[in-house]
């Protein structure tokens, strides 16, 4: 926090606090009024130093407050407290002085210590310990309160303890369940911790009943308890209910118990407590031996002659579904929710907003889908990306939004939904919109496409212009979001995870992008293929989008270019192969970045359900190449990345 | 929409403080400033905040006294205290009297915030 701007504020008014002590202290009247007088000003003087940071100040401050608090208690004043007050305002004003030149209340520390043991000497001599920590006790007395009003009530801590469990006769189903205990710890950190403590309890006291609190609260303001067990009975979703707890300020930790009645009483909601960590390396290790296990499986029944292979058909079907129910298991065990990934978006944008001065909301559903931790990893950058665009591109300044009767407050929305076996990421602002107009003018610009081919294009054309590495619109680079070189970015990495990016875009009122990534959580289910019994690959059968055999769809050439005639396209044909391909091959009509493309091969085997594994070094930096499998017949086959193999094998030379 | 603020406190420099923390986090809009109790519980009647921020020692009538007032007519008024160090008992005394939460001095505006936040959330 940027605490200069409130310094001339804070000496002004310190100075007049000072001034009123100094006065009232060498005055020497210490009537009941006066003295009330002098406490308030060390008190307001503490709190502004300490709001200030500075420290020295607050700690001199503080003790002579602690003093005048006894003064205000009776008794009369005696002429070693005034002497020892006099000597605390002076060192007090030295210290004002120095912030006023320096800015700071260092350098004065010989001369502190002596003061603060007088000032303490004199409080002992008063008979009551300093108010560092308020014995309960002193909870029921007046603790000085400057209209000497009302007497304390009694402490709230008591009250929770007297009350009956009317829960069990009323619960629903007239059962006697056994309460449920929840455990709150508070931060270390914090300054009142029995006072937060008291937040917590009436917040529980007003959704559910609170039986009692262990240890009460007269203990906790003792000191030192930071964690506090509160007894709740057994009604209602006491996990949303902990859930709410641990949002509270200053709250580090719950844990919700919740004791067997009965043994059909699953212990679901353990799950608040038994979470243990463990080395994403060993999940890996884990998920690789369990997917040892299958293949091995299948190797067998392979290499079994077949009337082995009916003999021992149901062993062999019940393991293979044990196995495959334990590799689901493990795999779910790498599934974290994307809220760890919506939490730092969430930060980002606030940050941005902050730093541009660009007042924005950001709303965020589906935080609660699951994936793979890897992939969710993966996702951050480009998604931070598109964030920073939209923010610093995409939303307009609060007054030119006024202007255009929008709201002020851009709005960002990020949407994380499941379709088959695809996730589905949508980002969208209500901004300005691409510069469509902006986008050609540039493609002509850089000599992609002439002025005649670029106002051909549709707006889904262009907007695929984005893609191409160095393409930006933007002749400033913005701190924030770099050159605009950003996009190319973003969809490499889609195109890594075996996704594709989908752009939309109108003039004045926005722009969406949505990320649509395979994901399975279970297996993955394939198309194979190949040149050979050896040579086979396979492809996730999510980026096939249709299969063409070439006895009924012929090759064209045009130009020097090949092309499979379908009923509505010519579709360029991939220029990626082992070995020629026949009449008797088949195409596969693939999605690539810049348009549908065709695969032809010579054999098609099959669609089944396969485990994909990661290829390691250097097969892995094979971009086209999401990782291998071992089929059911046994063998290793290669799977491809659709898009990536038609983005990178599917370019149109020019006519 | 931001929601509504009563800051009461007895020092102009502690009100400018909190008041620049929730219009900087552009979702609170300070509506009155009161000095003292007193002044607290009229403001309270005529703007009927969403949430109040009362410091607790103050001359006139202090926080606490203030807070009971405004309960009485207002039973669900949000009031969060704001204390020094050493108060507890002061802090707790208000928790029972009917505040929602409270703030520490010295406090960071992501402290400040976060509790607000809390608060009008319930």
């Amino acid at each position: 926090m940027d605490l200069s701007k409130y310094l001339d504020l804070f000496l002004q008014e310190g100075q007049e606090h000072l001034a009123s002590l100094r006065d009232g202290i060498s005055g020497g009247i210490f009537d009941a009024g006066a003295v009330q007088i002098l406490f308030r000003s060390a008190h307001s003087l503490k709190g502004m130093a300490a709001s200030m940071g500075f420290d020295t100040l607050a700690g001199v401050a503080h003790a002579l407050e602690d003093l005048m608090n006894l003064w205000q208690q009776g008794g009369a004043v005696e002429a070693a407290d005034q002497q020892a007050a006099q000597r605390a305002v002076d060192l007090l004003d030295a210290l004002m002085d120095r912030v006023q030149t320096h800015q700071s209340d260092k350098g004065f520390e010989p001369q502190v210590a002596p003061v603060l043991e007088a000032l303490k000497t004199c409080a002992a001599g008063r008979g009551a310990p300093t108010s560092e920590k308020t014995p309960p006790e002193e909870a029921q007395t007046p603790h000085p309160r400057p209209t000497g009003g009302a007497q304390a009530e009694t402490p709230p801590g008591e009250q929770p303890q007297g009350e009956e469990p009317a829960s069990g006769a009323g619960s629903p189903g007239g059962e006697k369940r056994k309460p449920a205990t929840i455990r709150v710890s508070v931060d270390p950190g914090s300054p009142l911790a029995a006072a937060r403590i008291l937040v917590v309890n009436q917040r529980l006291q007003q959704a559910t009943e609170v039986l009692d609190m262990t240890p009460p609260l007269k203990d906790i303001q003792k000191g030192n308890v930071k964690t506090v067990a509160f007894r709740v009975p057994q009604r209602g979703d006491l996990k949303e209910l902990a859930r709410g707890l641990q949002d509270l300020p200053e709250i580090v930790q719950v844990e919700l118990e919740v004791p067997k009645a009965a043994p059909d009483e699953a212990a679901a909601d353990a799950s608040l407590i038994q979470s243990v960590q463990v080395r994403s390396t060993d999940l890996d290790a884990l998920l690789a031996e369990t997917s040892q296990l299958l293949y091995n499986l299948n190797s067998l029944e392979a290499d079994l002659p077949r009337a082995e292979r009916r003999k021992h058909g149901n062993w062999l079907d019940s393991h293979r579904a044990l196995l495959t129910r334990l590799f689901d298991q493990v795999l779910s065990i790498r599934l974290v929710s994307f809220k760890r990934l919506t939490d730092r978006i969430e930060r980002t944008a606030r940050d941005l907003s902050d730093r541009l001065g660009k007042p924005l909301r950001i709303e965020v559903s589906g935080a609660d889908q699951q994936a793979d931790r890897s992939l969710v990893e993966k996702l951050l950058p480009p998604i931070t990306h598109l964030i920073r665009n939209a923010v610093d591109h995409g939303l307009e300044e609060a007054q030119e939004r006024q202007a255009a009767g929008k709201d002020p407050v851009g709005t960002l929305r990020l949407q994380i939904s499941r379709e088959a076996e695809s996730l589905l990421i949508e980002f969208r602002d209500d901004g300005r919109g691409l510069d469509l107009e902006g986008i050609r003018k540039k493609a002509v610009e850089r000599g992609i496409l002439s002025a005649s081919d670029a106002s051909l294009l549709d707006k889904r054309r262009v907007l695929e212009l984005i893609s191409l590495p160095a393409f930006s619109t933007r002749t400033r680079v913005s701190e924030v979001s770099g050159r605009g070189v950003g996009m190319d970015v973003v969809y490499a990495s889609v195109e890594s995870l075996g996704g594709r990016l989908e752009m939309d875009t109108e003039k004045g009122k926005g722009t969406s992008f949505t990320l649509v990534i395979p994901s399975a959580v279970t297996l993955t289910q394939v198309l194979t293929f190949g040149w050979s019994d050896e040579i086979r690959f396979a492809l996730p059968t999510s980026l096939v989008l249709r299969l063409y055999p070439l006895t009924q769809y012929p090759i064209v050439t045009v130009g020097n270019r090949k092309y499979l005639q379908t009923e509505e396209d010519l579709v360029p044909v991939l220029s990626w192969g082992y070995g020629p391909v026949g009449r008797e091959g088949c195409g596969i009509l693939l999605a690539g970045s810049h348009g549908n493309r065709a695969l032809l091969v010579p054999m098609v085997f099959q669609s089944e359900r396969v485990i994909i594994l990661p290829l390691g070094q250097p097969l892995e930096s094979i971009q086209e190449w999401i990782g291998g499998t071992h089929l059911s017949s046994g063998q290793v086959a290669y799977v491809l990345d659709g898009r990536a193999l038609a983005t990178k094998y599917g370019e149109v030379p020019e006519a | 929409m931001p929601h509504k603020v009563l800051i009461v406190d007895d020092a102009m420099f502690m009100r400018a403080m909190i008041r620049d923390i929730l219009v900087n986090s552009g979702h609170y809009e300070v509506v009155g400033e009161a000095s003292n109790g007193e002044e607290a519980v009229g403001q309270y009647q005529s703007l009927n905040p969403d949430v109040v921020r009362m410091d607790i020692v103050m001359p006139q009538m202090d926080g606490i006294e203030a807070c009971r007032e405004i309960l009485k007519d207002h039973p669900k008024a949000r009031i969060i205290m704001c204390s020094a160090l050493g108060q507890e008992a002061l802090v707790i005394e208000s928790i029972a009297a009917g505040a929602k939460d409270f703030i520490v001095k010295p406090f960071s505006a992501e402290k400040v915030l976060k509790v607000f936040d809390s608060v009008m959330a319930e």
